[in-house]
C-alpha cells in the first residue's frame, strides 16, 4: 500500500477535518462520536422553507458524498469508514440538523448496510414528528437484470439524482415534489463501469480484488462487487461500445431522446482518458440520432484510486431538463445560469 | 433464586456479564462468518459489547425502555456493520413494547421478543428459513411463549428460549441461505451454521446465566 496517509485509522477523520478547514464558510460539523466528526451539512442548514436532503454512505468515493452539498443540491451528508455505512445515529444527527419543518429525502445508493441503517434513521426520526421519504440510486446496469432493476446498485450516476431533486427542493417544493423527482431521475438514468486496477482499503492494506496487468473487468462494482466481463484490456472506442451499447438497450434510450451524460473517472483515470472516452460516446449517440443536452467529464464518484470509469445517460423531458440547467453551488461543483 | 421480575437497575446490572460473555464468543463467530459472509461479524461483536459496558455507567437510574433503546443505539453507533442494525432494531422495538414500565415480568418478556422479531424481519425482509438469524430467534420467541402460557417465571422461559435458539442454530446447517453475503454461495455453505442464529442463541444463553447470576 503506497498512500499519502497518518495511520489508517485517522484516515476518515482526518479527511473530513481537513474538508471543514478548508471550506469553513460552507459546511459545519452535524454529528460527531468518539470516531471523530462523521457528519456533515451546509453552513446555513437548517434552511427555513425548503425540504433538506441527506445523503451517505461508506468513504472513499469523493467527490461523493460530501461534494454534493450546497445550494441547488443536498443538504446534509453522513459518512461512514471507507467502504461501509455510517450509523443510523449519525444519519440521525444529520437528519435533526437539516430539517425546518418541511421534512426530508434520504438519497442515497442502494448498498444493504446503508438501507438498513437509514431505514433505522428514518423510524427514530417519525418518534421525533420529522417526516423522511427515500429515494435510492440504483444506477448500475451490470449489477442485475432490467426487470429488476429496483435491486441494482447504486453509482455515479446518483449526481443527477442531486442536481435534479437538490433544484426542485431549492424551489420551495414539497417533500413529496422532492422525492418524485428523484425517483423520476432514477428511473431515467443508466451507468455502466470498467475496472482497469483495484484500490486498497486502509485497514485492510491489501487490494480488495486483483487484476492482470493487462486485463479489465467490465461492469465491476465500485467496491471490486464482481462485474460481467473480464478479459484483456481493449481500445477504449471497443470498451465505450460494449458499455453504451448495455446502457441504450438498457432503458431503452431511442432515437429523438434527449440526454444528459456524465463520464466519470474512478480516481486513478487520466482526465484525458476520460476525453478519448466521451468523444466516442457523443460518437455514438449522435450515430443513435439521440441530442446530448449537457455532458460532465471528469471525477464525479471515485474508488479511491482504482483506475476506470464509468459512463452514465440520463434521459431528459421538460422537467428534467429545466432542473438540470439550474444553478448549482458547491465546493466540488459550480453551476451558473 | 432468579427474580421474578426486572427492574431496570437489574437489567442494567445483567449487562455487564452479558457483554463479557458475548466478547468470549467473537472469535468463534469471526471464523463462522468468515467461512461465509464478510467476516466482520466477529469485530462487531467485539466493538459492539464493548461500547456497551462503557455506556452503562451512565445509565444508572434510567427506566427499561429508555435503557434497552440506548443499549441498542450504543452497540449500532460501534459497529454499524449489517448485524449492528438488527441488534439496535431489536433493542429498539423491545424498548417499545415495554414503553414507561418500572418492571418487566414474564408476558412482557414474550411481548420483547415478539417485537423484536417483527422489527428484524421488517428490516431484513427475511423470514424463517432464508437461514439467518431469524432461525433461532423465532423459536426462541415461540418457546418463551409456550413456557408463559404454563405459567413459567422468568428464568424458565429464558432457559426454554436459549435451548430452542440453539437448537435452531445448529439446524441452519441445513438450510441454503436466502438474503445476505451468504446468499452469493448458495448451496457451498450447506454444513455450515448461520453465523447470526450463533450469536442469537449465544446472546439467550448469556441472558439466561445473567438472570441466574442476580
Amino acid at each position: 500500500m503506497k498512500k499519502l496517509l497518518n495511520t489508517p485509522d485517522r484516515y476518515v477523520s482526518e479527511m473530513i477535518d481537513g474538508i471543514l478547514s478548508a471550506f469553513p464558510d460552507h459546511l459545519k460539523a452535524a454529528a460527531s462520536s468518539e470516531r471523530g466528526i462523521r457528519g456533515l451539512v451546509v453552513a446555513g442548514a437548517p434552511i427555513e422553507g425548503k425540504v433538506g436532503i441527506a445523503t451517505g454512505g461508506g468513504s472513499g468515493h469523493l467527490p461523493l458524498f460530501l461534494g454534493y452539498l450546497g445550494s441547488g443540491l443536498a443538504d446534509g451528508v453522513a459518512v461512514g469508514d471507507v467502504f461501509s455505512s455510517p450509523s443510523s445515529q449519525e444519519m440521525l444527527d444529520v437528519t435533526r440538523a437539516i430539517d425546518s419543518g418541511c421534512g426530508v429525502l434520504y438519497l442515497y445508493g442502494n448498498y444493504s448496510g446503508d438501507v438498513m441503517n437509514f431505514d433505522m434513521a428514518a423510524e427514530m426520526a417519525a418518534d421525533e414528528g420529522i417526516r423522511v421519504a427515500t429515494s435510492l440510486g440504483t444506477d448500475d446496469v451490470a449489477s442485475a437484470p432490467p426487470d429488476e432493476h429496483q435491486t441494482r446498485r447504486g453509482i455515479a450516476g446518483i449526481f443527477f439524482a442531486y442536481k435534479l431533486a437538490g433544484a426542485k427542493a431549492a424551489e420551495g417544493a414539497t417533500l413529496d415534489e422532492v422525492k418524485r423527482i428523484a425517483d423520476k431521475a432514477g428511473l431515467n438514468t443508466r451507468t455502466m463501469g470498467v475496472a482497469l486496477s483495484p484500490c486498497t482499503i486502509p485497514a485492510a492494506g491489501v487490494p480488495t480484488f486483483t487484476l492482470g496487468d493487462s486485463e479489465m473487468e467490465i461492469g465491476m462494482g465500485i467496491h471490486g462487487e464482481r462485474g460481467i466481463d473480464r478479459g484483456p484490456l481493449k481500445p477504449s472506442d471497443d470498451v465505450v461500445d460494449t458499455m453504451v451499447g448495455r446502457i441504450l438497450e438498457d432503458l431503452p434510450f431511442k432515437a429523438g431522446d434527449d440526454v444528459a451524460v456524465l463520464v466519470n473517472g474512478l480516481g486513478a483515470t487520466a482526465p484525458s482518458e476520460l476525453y478519448i472516452m466521451y468523444r466516442r460516446v457523443a460518437e455514438i449517440l449522435k450515430h443513435n440520432r439521440i441530442r446530448v443536452h449537457r455532458a460532465f467529464v471528469g471525477e464525479y464518484a471515485t474508488s479511491m484510486e482504482m483506475k476506470g470509469a464509468s459512463v452514465s445517460l440520463l434521459r431528459l423531458d421538460e422537467e428534467l431538463r429545466e432542473l438540470l440547467d439550474a444553478p448549482c453551488k458547491s465546493p466540488f461543483l459550480l453551476q451558473q445560469v | 433464586m432468579a427474580p421474578k421480575s426486572l427492574d431496570a437497575e437489574q437489567i442494567r446490572l445483567a449487562f455487564q456479564p452479558i457483554a463479557e460473555y458475548m466478547k468470549g464468543r467473537s472469535e468463534v463467530l469471526r471464523q463462522l462468518d468468515a467461512a461465509c459472509g464478510d467476516g466482520d461479524l466477529g469485530i462487531t461483536v467485539t466493538n459492539g459489547f464493548t461500547a456497551i459496558e462503557k455506556r452503562l455507567a451512565s445509565l444508572q437510574g434510567e427506566r427499561p425502555d429508555k435503557l434497552l433503546r440506548t443499549l441498542g443505539m450504543t452497540f449500532n453507533n460501534s459497529a454499524a456493520s449489517t448485524f449492528g442494525v438488527f441488534f439496535a432494531t431489536a433493542f429498539m422495538h423491545a424498548g417499545k413494547a415495554i414503553d414507561g414500565q418500572d418492571f418487566i415480568g414474564p408476558e412482557d418478556l414474550v411481548r420483547m421478543l415478539q417485537a423484536a422479531v417483527d422489527g428484524i424481519m421488517a428490516r431484513g425482509h427475511a423470514k424463517v428459513g432464508d437461514c439467518t438469524l431469524l432461525d433461532a430467534l423465532v423459536p426462541a420467541y415461540e418457546a418463551a411463549d409456550r413456557v408463559t402460557a404454563k405459567g413459567g417465571d422468568l428464568e424458565a422461559i429464558l432457559s426454554g428460549a436459549a435451548e430452542a435458539a440453539r437448537q435452531g442454530a445448529e439446524e441452519t446447517r441445513n438450510l441454503v441461505p436466502k438474503v445476505g453475503r451468504a446468499k452469493w454461495l448458495g448451496q457451498q455453505t450447506k454444513g455450515a451454521q448461520d453465523p447470526g442464529a450463533t450469536l442469537v442463541a449465544y446472546f439467550l444463553e448469556a441472558c439466561r446465566d445473567a438472570l441466574g447470576s442476580l
